[in-house]
């Protein structure tokens, strides 16, 4: 009981938790009274609570809280699978020392699979691993499109970027675009030049290339006409889990004037795209034929590593990039998961809630809207009005 | 012995617990912030806990690249702790002036480090740290085994990877005979007590500290209490951080 | 201790599976076998104290010096009616190569050691500060113990604890009278010296814990039943840098804990922990009295001409 009630003093500013922490107070009593969940039908058996919803919600609870693997549970026993992330392997020795020599073969092999962490089960094949409950650090994968601060240029012609992991992600002198075609020959020159090419804190757009010795060491490259420094935007950083690994990450808004991209490793870059309609066919082009050499070699110049933002953004294209970035700021509170259509959604909801609220009396373009949506209270209401206008469309 | 009696005849202590009741146990979980978080890490959240009076916050920093390249060990993490006890836990206001922290936090902070250097799976983050900062809002008995209860809870929180949950209580005992789980400051300032730690609430002891006078014969009951707390304050940590984690799991699904 | 010594893998594995076989790197047969303990103590002083562990050829591996000084104070003011006491450990350049002047930091063993000995002594009581005190409030004695370590070869915790003891028993402080709030302190011509009160002798014994196997089926087994660990007395300081945990246990021969420390490190299963306990008794007991020998021997040294001086006739029974 008491620690449904922490949980209902910390998680208070989603209506959903709220509700969620009000069943888990109904059946903390069994939690008290048989801590192993074997079936629902016992727990439907257990208590007789007239409420047929709340019943309802509470055996999908219960089903929820049995999924959840703690530290040192064991997962599995056998001599087929295979560890994956998250877990660790004792041999199962007991066994083999107290048998017969005639078993004591085939129980060597046998291992044990204990989570390492807290999470669900996740089955691929024959490898077992554990999925985070709390994503906190970004886990590279081979071709994932990430977000990465620059934090160390090294003497090794080597960048070394923040990438939301464990450790710094090295990015390659030689696995960059340089000016000049992407067939040169990087030299000396180069070498010496790294530090006004990319500086550090630099935020660069790039893609995994590599992961070697356990996840911890990460090479990344640049080698698109997708990739390569940002700028004419600002960045925003959500938990982990909140984007999901998907085909594109960079999306377009509002007539094309809006690019976004959704960094697999939590950071979300918002920038204005100038000239909407040329970039858009650009773009589409860019990516059926990104590996057309000739054409990387014409666009790429010393412009793509400038530093300057655009001259021709002004006011009112700030305040539409501050408004996305407001929107990506509501999932995130939240607690939603980030893709096109919600931030679609949202943009929606944001125009109707300022044309039914008129105590800012401005037009929609004003600086103050966005003060106004900064407000935890405005931010709940629009992700409920979110979550149930999905709920209607199912 | 003393002015107080500890453990009467009706079996009731101080405090109107039972010899082997636990002092209440909560536990929660605060993110930080949930965004507009430009330090380095996006992730750092804490964790709360409070065992009867005692109210520690935990922060934990990593696995992270260490700041000191002297420190980098290319097979696994390296590990450290630091103990804050703010001066205004105590009832006595701590008067020592310099902001160093006193013999027994360093103590503290040396077992800390040794324990869980050997729970946390530090071969999964090579050449990184990882650093445990506490921070004491509150003391009353049993200060060590809320702390070393925090950092277990946190450590799952931050999705650190461990062998197993590591549980600690204090233990006294009365008059020779009677043993009391999970002291409050009166009894743990006149009792003999220790604290004792375990592993996934089975019988491997992982820190035990006994700093009083204590009877040798009388040290088997005493770890046998001690394990069964544990044992119970495992169910009991694994259950609240279930809970507290429960609305992200809906979230993934 | 001293972690900049490195030691190459051959010689770890060497030196594993020596105690595997339970064998030692000093040639002792045994895991549970100490080497041999050799109090000196200096003649013509009080507290003045050298502690040695002999390796079998007779050298020494490990020496420690010893020495208790006491001066008048003026008391703490929580405590106006007792005297206070103060250990000094130290390692500096003397004790070994991989040693430096003054760099003890907060988080290293030796702080860690240095503390257990103090607090081992102060909480227990072993020593009445009581009757340190002179004047309440006034003048109280202040008992220094300096331990300096001069060759180091593993086994500092029990060498300083027996140390500390044994010259805390030999001590004796000045007498003094007080008269008219005026205190005197009469030199050992004046009068005899006043032995301090030690009312129980605890002594610290260090188990030390090599893991057989990988932490993760350590912490995973049934170890009540299996053989995870395996356990050495008195390590010299290349195994010490190779140990995975260790357990400290002070006591005195009363069947008393005064101190149980298990910090981190492997753990071990509840029953083999009281195992150690109980072994660590007859030890502690055999040190204690040894201990008392060596005071007594040289007592009898120091009063080589005490039956010469006496004043007491010769009494026949009957």
């Amino acid at each position: 009981m008491s620690s449904s009630q922490k949980i209902l003093t910390v998680i208070k500013h989603d209506d959903d938790n709220i509700k969620i922490a009000e069943n888990l107070q109904d059946f903390e009593g069994n939690i008290n009274e048989n801590y192993v969940f074997n079936s629902s039908d016992d727990d439907v058996n257990m208590k007789d609570i007239s409420d047929e919803d709340s019943d309802e919600e509470n055996i999908e609870n219960n089903n929820l809280l049995n999924q959840i693997i703690s530290p040192g549970d064991l997962v599995i026993k056998s001599s087929e699978y295979m560890k994956g992330h998250n877990t660790y392997t004792t041999q199962d020795t007991l066994h083999s020392t107290s048998n017969g020599s005639s078993d004591e073969k085939k129980n060597n092999d046998e291992i044990n699979i204990y989570s390492s962490t807290l999470g669900v089960l996740s089955k691929i094949n024959k490898l077992i691993s554990v999925t985070n409950i709390n994503k906190n650090l970004y886990q590279a994968e081979i071709g994932d499109h990430i977000i990465g601060q620059i934090v160390e240029v090294t003497s090794t012609k080597k960048w070394k970027l923040n990438i939301n992991g464990n450790n710094l992600a090295n990015l390659q002198l030689s696995s960059i675009n340089l000016p000049g075609g992407l067939l040169r020959r990087k030299n000396e020159q180069d070498e010496l030049n790294m530090k006004q090419l990319l500086k550090v804190g630099d935020l660069i757009n790039c893609e995994v290339q590599g992961v070697h010795s356990n996840g911890n060491d990460i090479n990344l490259h640049t080698r698109s006409l997708k990739y390569g420094k940002l700028r004419n935007g600002a960045l925003i950083k959500v938990k982990m889990g909140l984007i999901q690994r998907k085909k594109t990450h960079t999306h377009f808004f509002n007539n094309n004037s809006i690019k976004i991209i959704l960094g697999c490793n939590g950071f979300i870059w918002v920038s204005h795209e100038k000239a909407a309609a040329e970039t858009v066919n650009k773009n589409k082009d860019a990516e059926s034929i990104k590996t057309d050499i000739t054409r990387i070699e014409q666009d790429t110049s010393f412009e793509i590593y400038s530093d300057i933002n655009d001259p021709s953004i002004d006011l009112s294209k700030r305040i539409l990039i501050s408004k996305y970035v407001i929107i990506i700021k509501i999932l995130a509170f939240n607690n939603l998961v980030i893709n096109e259509q919600r931030i679609n959604a949202v943009y929606e909801l944001i125009l109707s809630y300022t044309s039914s609220n008129t105590l800012s009396n401005k037009s929609s373009n004003s600086k103050e809207i966005l003060f106004v949506l900064n407000d935890f209270d405005i931010m709940k209401d629009i992700a409920y009005q979110l979550v149930q206008g999905e709920k209607m469309r199912g | 012995m003393s002015r107080f009696e500890f453990f009467t005849s009706e079996g009731l202590r101080i405090d109107g617990r039972r010899s082997g009741e636990l002092k209440n146990f909560e536990s929660s979980i605060t993110t930080t912030s949930n965004f507009a978080n430009f330090s380095r890490s996006t992730s750092t959240n804490t964790t709360y806990l409070q065992m009867g009076q005692n109210k520690v916050l935990v922060t934990i920093n990593g696995p992270k690249e260490p700041t000191n390249r002297s420190k980098i060990d290319i097979t696994k993490a390296t590990l450290t702790t630091t103990i804050n006890i703010s001066k205004f836990s105590k009832v006595n206001r701590n008067t020592n002036k310099s902001n160093l922290p006193d013999k027994q936090t360093l103590e503290w902070e040396y077992e800390i480090t040794q324990l869980f250097s050997k729970i946390v799976v530090l071969e999964t983050y090579p050449k990184s740290t990882i650093s445990i900062n506490v921070t004491v809002l509150q003391q009353d008995g049993g200060l060590l085994s809320a702390i070393i209860n925090c950092i277990t809870t946190a450590l799952i929180n931050n999705s650190v990877q461990i062998y197993d949950i590591v549980t600690a209580v204090s233990v006294g005992i009365v008059d020779q005979k009677h043993f009391l789980l999970d002291l409050n400051h009166l009894e743990e300032q006149f009792l003999s007590s220790g604290t004792i730690a375990t592993i996934g609430g089975s019988d491997e002891v992982c820190l035990m500290r006994i700093r009083d006078k204590f009877p040798l014969d009388l040290i088997e009951e005493f770890v046998q209490v001690g394990v069964q707390g544990c044992s119970v304050l495992k169910h009991i940590i694994i259950n609240q951080v279930k809970d507290m984690n429960l609305n992200k799991l809906v979230e993934i699904q | 201790m001293a972690k900049d010594l490195e030691i190459s893998n051959i010689e770890k594995k060497f030196i594993f599976d020596l105690l595997a076989s339970s064998q030692r790197l000093d040639g002792r047969k045994s895991l549970l076998e100490q080497r041999n303990l050799n109090i000196v103590i200096t003649p013509n002083k009080f507290g003045d104290i050298y502690i040695e562990y002999k390796r079998l050829d007779g050298s020494i591996a490990t020496r420690l010096h010893c020495k208790v000084t006491s001066e008048v104070v003026k008391p703490k003011a929580q405590r106006p009616f007792e005297g206070t006491f103060f250990i000094n450990c130290e390692f500096n350049g003397l004790a070994g190569l991989n040693f430096e002047n003054y760099k003890v930091g907060s988080n290293s063993d030796e702080f860690y050691y240095g503390r257990l000995i103090e607090s081992m002594i102060l909480r227990s009581n072993a020593l009445d500060l009581e009757q340190l005190c002179i004047i309440a409030g006034l003048k109280v004695w202040n008992i220094r113990v300096d331990v300096h370590v001069l060759e180091f070869d593993g086994g500092f915790l029990e060498l300083a604890s027996i140390g500390c003891m044994t010259s805390l028993l030999h001590y004796r402080r000045p007498d003094v009278t007080v008269r008219n709030e005026k205190v005197t302190v009469h030199s050992f011509d004046e009068k005899e010296g006043v032995k301090l009160g030690v009312l129980h002798i605890p002594i610290a014994l260090q188990f030390n814990l090599f893991q057989l196997k990988e932490t993760a089926e350590i912490i995973k087994s049934n170890s009540s039943i299996e053989n995870n660990e395996l356990v050495a007395l008195d390590c010299t300081l290349k195994e010490d840098l190779l140990k995975d945990g260790e357990f400290i246990i002070a006591l005195n021969k009363n069947r008393e804990i005064v101190q149980l420390n298990k910090p981190g490190g492997l753990p071990i299963a509840a029953l083999k922990l009281i195992q150690f306990a109980h072994m660590a008794l007859p030890i502690i007991e055999e040190i204690t009295s040894k201990m008392l020998k060596a005071i007594e021997i040289d007592e009898r040294q120091r009063n080589k001409y005490g039956h010469l001086l006496s004043a007491e006739n010769d009494r026949y029974a009957g």
